[in-house]
């Protein structure tokens, strides 16, 4: 088997298969990095070079998918530690809102709602926000989403099924049955 | 899965559905960044691993020449290096060959040997020296 030029260290992955995960990928990359456009973008280009160096390979023990989005975690949550000081002091703004295109000719009903949403999951533990995102939005099982984070699957449905009561008491029965 | 679930499954997809971004910046550029990161990143590590290298080596001599100046300025001539040992022997030593005053005047002079001097003195000047 040939590998991709650029991928000599990852010859079970092809350039192809990570072009056609990129949009979900830069979807999880923005999840990780609190929704800051220019550092989901870094942490992604970086997760591409860990590729590239062989740093970070994949054996085939998953799905490319879910192995990806591990390593993209990885390196956001490395990227958030050394780069923790400086945000504090010069990127404080970068705690910023969710993408809010095409919200314009939404009506105010439909963004306070999902404003709403948005917040509640927020307010939830890391984990069970994380698990729920990966399962519920991601599509991914739970299994998938354990190794994702790098727990057992036993605690990821803990966190799931905590994630879930937690959010369905938080948003009332209007909310969910709208 | 449950009514409920299946619910807030649909709300909580609706919700970062619309939250995703209008545009992703193009995996070409993104992988091609990545790929310029690498190689610098990799001239950089050779340059700095070679002048690492380099200094370690000077370093090492270094220390090795204080160490042995201040071991023998403390433990005095004992830890000098053998070499240094020898060559102050030889410069402080007096080469004498005691055995050829066995030899025969012959095999002492090869060439004839020296002039005969005479038993008695004939010099009057030196009368006062004996």
């Amino acid at each position: 088997m040939t590998a991709d030029p650029g991928l000599e260290h990852n010859p079970l992955i092809t350039v192809q298969a990570l072009q056609a995960l990129h949009d979900q990928s830069y979807s999880w990359a923005l999840s990780c990095c609190r929704y800051d456009r220019g550092e989901a973008a870094d942490v992604l280009q970086q997760t591409y070079a860990y590729l590239i160096e062989g740093s970070a390979r994949f054996e085939g023990a998953s799905t490319l998918k879910t192995w990806l989005f591990a390593v993209i975690r990885n390196v956001a949550r490395q990227r958030a530690r050394r780069y923790w000081l400086a945000r504090k002091l010069f990127m404080a703004a970068a705690d910023v809102e969710p993408a809010q295109e095409g919200t314009a000719a939404q009506d105010a009903h439909q963004r306070e709602r999902r404003k709403r949403v948005l917040d509640e999951l927020r307010q939830l533990p890391g984990r069970q926000r994380e698990t729920l995102e990966l399962t519920f939005y991601r599509e991914l099982t739970i299994e998938q989403a354990a190794r994702v984070m790098g727990i057992s699957i036993g605690a990821a449905r803990v966190h799931y099924e905590r994630g879930k009561r937690a959010l369905a008491a938080r948003l009332d029965r209007d909310l969910i049955n709208e | 899965m449950s009514d409920q679930e299946q619910q807030l499954r649909r709300v909580l997809k609706d919700a970062l559905q619309e939250g995703e971004p209008a545009a992703t910046p193009s995996f070409n550029r993104l992988w091609a960044a990545a790929q310029e990161r690498r190689e610098q990143s990799a001239t950089a590590f050779s340059g700095w691993a070679e002048t690492f290298a380099a200094g370690a080596a000077v370093a090492s001599v270094v220390a090795m020449g204080i160490l042995i100046a201040v071991n023998a300025r403390k433990n005095g001539d004992d830890q000098l290096p053998d070499t240094a040992l020898y060559a102050r022997l030889i410069a402080q030593t007096t080469w004498a060959s005691p055995t050829d005053a066995l030899l025969d005047t012959a095999a002492r002079y090869p060439l004839g040997g020296l002039p005969e001097l005479p038993a008695v003195n004939t010099n009057p000047s030196l009368e006062s020296l004996l």
